[in-house]
């Protein structure tokens, strides 16, 4: 146990809670205030939902790992982001308007209505939520992993203990609370990586170009591609960045904080500052050739590694808690986007657009029935009119995706995720098309959305289980070793040209709600 | 009901259009060709830093500043809904 760490990871959780309680107490309490914010986001809160959402624990702990593992094959993450958010520049103040125009919260509504089908909605909400759980598990194991160093625990009670608080600032504040809490955590990650940046290269080597010098002289091939050990060939690298660049920005816990601004420009502006929050990976990048040449581990443990190589300084306990704090809030700051994120998709897509189906409705009388959700305004009311019990729902399916995520981690350990996760990278990129082709082009229509959705998301799937089944076939039937998410993406094109080509037309009505013409 | 399907002007296009250049072509500074030609090199160094970090860095602050010029001229879709703050 390290007293001073605890200490300060407790005061700091405590703090989290109380701006979550304190921001579930502003607004309405309905679903437009619960998942949009009321579409209040002001300027701050906007650049840090966007920018810490986005950080997170992977970002934290895995850029350090990969400069060790790979060299210079880290930078891609600079790389993928200098243009990843620039889309959301070109489209999100459309999205913005319409969503506050047609009151959409999530990205899954507005194409539903925009291809006027309902299973793009459901089929796009399930696929998300299922790739949710994997990058959820991550941020646990982040969190359980700093959690045993400062208290000794076994990972999974740590990540227990954090998300403990994760869950009671987000159920009782919603996106509201998201956002406070990020912008905390924002400010807590940019100064503590900045301090320990500049700090420990300084302390070990003198100053950052004298540390430099050195890897020149030792270890050079760690400054360009491809890397040590040749591992990273450019056509991987760049194809790498080019898929990353293209999914970025569907991400739907990230595309739906378009909902959340409180204007369209406002969007804009988010994406302008965005860059400058890319700037705190340098630090990383420092820290990952620090570990270089002092002989580091390649896992995800180099970081706290780092921090111990300042064992026998004065402010080394201090130092030591700093940096778990900072972990922490990068966990937290993805892992709550992506709970929030995935229990309103959960409700607002799969189950209101079902609620008419004897399951759904079935389901709910009995929950009513037994006073699980409040008691309708009339009997019988619809899901999708019952803003009540949809809020209640989602806080219910946030404890359940926890869990869920809880249990992966008890059971697996977090190592066999990483297979999961490349499933889980594929399919964001599958929204794209269906994203431009619906804000920009009249002629796609319903047939489009669903071919090329249901195509691209079923060669994801498909080819991913051949991959597991039988690896060489699956080789052999993708001679250039093309990425899952890109042979999604052909399959998913075909299907949306295929679709506007011999499809009807979408209603001239529908083109006009999103500011098309026929 | 704001006037949102009147298309933009055509100076406003033309300058979406370039803005758009402008980012397929830091996205090709990035990659393949261009990254291994012009950036994968330790020297010169700025600041210490080796040239192949520092090639991404001085994209990143270019493509800021292009952000913020598309954003303060209004080139790229400004309209905002009646109710909304400017």
């Amino acid at each position: 146990m390290k007293p001073l760490a605890f200490a300060i990871v407790l005061a700091y959780l405590l703090v989290t809670v109380v701006l979550g309680v304190v921001a579930g107490r502003r607004g309405r309490g309905d679903t437009n205030d619960y998942v949009a914010g009321e579409r209040a986001f002001g300027p701050v809160v906007m650049y840090f939902v966007l920018g810490a959402s986005i950080f997170s624990a992977y970002a934290l702990l895995g850029t350090p790992q990969r400069v060790v593992a790979k060299g210079s094959d880290a930078f891609y993450v600079l790389a993928y982001g200098a243009v990843g958010l620039v889309p959301l520049f070109f489209f999100g103040a459309r999205v913005r308007r319409i969503g506050a125009r047609e009151r959409f919260m999530t990205q899954a509504e507005l194409l539903a209505a925009r291809f006027e089908s309902s299973r793009v909605s459901v089929v796009m909400g399930l696929a998300t939520v299922a790739s949710f759980v994997p990058y959820l598990v991550i941020q646990l194991k982040a969190a359980g992993l700093v959690m045993a160093a400062v208290t000794g625990w076994p990972p999974l009670l740590g990540a227990a203990l954090v998300y403990a608080a994760v869950l009671i600032y987000v159920i009782s504040g919603g996106v509201r609370g998201v956002g406070w809490t990020n912008v905390v955590q924002g400010v807590a990650m940019l100064v503590v990586i900045w301090v320990l940046g500049l700090w420990i290269p300084t302390a070990l080597y003198g100053s950052i170009p004298e540390m430099f010098d050195r890897v020149i002289a030792e270890r050079p091939e760690y400054l360009t591609l491809p890397g040590p050990g040749e591992q990273t060939s450019i056509s991987r690298y760049s194809s790498e960045i080019l898929v990353s660049i293209l999914g970025f920005s569907m991400w739907p816990h990230v595309f739906m904080k378009c909902f959340t601004a409180r204007s369209a420009r406002l969007v804009q502006l988010s994406v302008v500052w965005y860059p400058t929050f890319l700037f705190f990976l340098v630090p990383l990048v420092l820290l990952g050739y620090v570990a270089v040449l002092a002989g580091g581990p390649a896992d995800d443990s180099v970081f706290l590694w780092l921090v111990d190589r300042l064992a026998h300084h004065p402010l080394h306990s201090l130092l030591f808690a700093v940096v778990a704090f900072a972990v922490l809030a990068a966990s937290m700051s993805t892992g709550d986007a992506l709970l929030h994120a995935g229990g309103s998709i959960l409700v607002r897509d799969v189950l209101v657009p079902l609620d008419r189906r004897s399951l759904v409705a079935g389901l709910l009388r009995w929950a009513r029935a037994r006073g699980i959700l409040p008691p309708p305004p009339r009997c019988d009311t619809p899901l999708r009119e019952d803003e009540v019990a949809q809020t209640r729902m989602i806080k219910g399916f946030i404890v359940v995706l926890l869990v869920a995520g809880l249990a992966m981690l008890g059971v697996v350990g977090g190592t066999s995720i990483v297979d999961l996760l490349l499933l889980a990278y594929a399919v964001p990129i599958q929204f794209l098309p269906l994203v431009l082709v619906g804000l920009y082009w009249p002629r796609a229509g319903r047939a489009s959305g669903e071919w090329g959705l249901f195509g691209g998301l079923g060669t994801v799937v498909l080819v991913f289980a051949l991959q597991q089944v039988a690896p060489e076939l699956a080789s052999q039937l993708n001679p250039l070793q093309l990425e899952l998410g890109v042979l999604g993406l052909i399959v998913n094109l075909a299907g949306v040209l295929l679709g506007a080509w011999v499809g009807p037309r979408p209603q001239r009505e529908t083109l006009r709600r999103f500011e098309l013409r026929d | 009901m704001p006037d949102t399907l009147t298309p933009p002007t055509t100076r406003r296009s033309r300058g979406a259009a370039l803005a758009i250049g402008w980012f397929v072509l830091s996205t090709l500074a990035l990659v393949w060709p261009v990254y291994p030609w012009l950036g994968n090199h330790v020297e010169p160094r700025v600041l210490g830093l080796p040239w192949s970090l520092v090639w991404v860095l001085l994209i990143i602050a270019a493509n800021f500043a292009v952000l913020l010029l598309l954003y303060r001229l209004r080139v790229v879709d400004d309209r905002e809904l009646p109710e909304d703050p400017p």
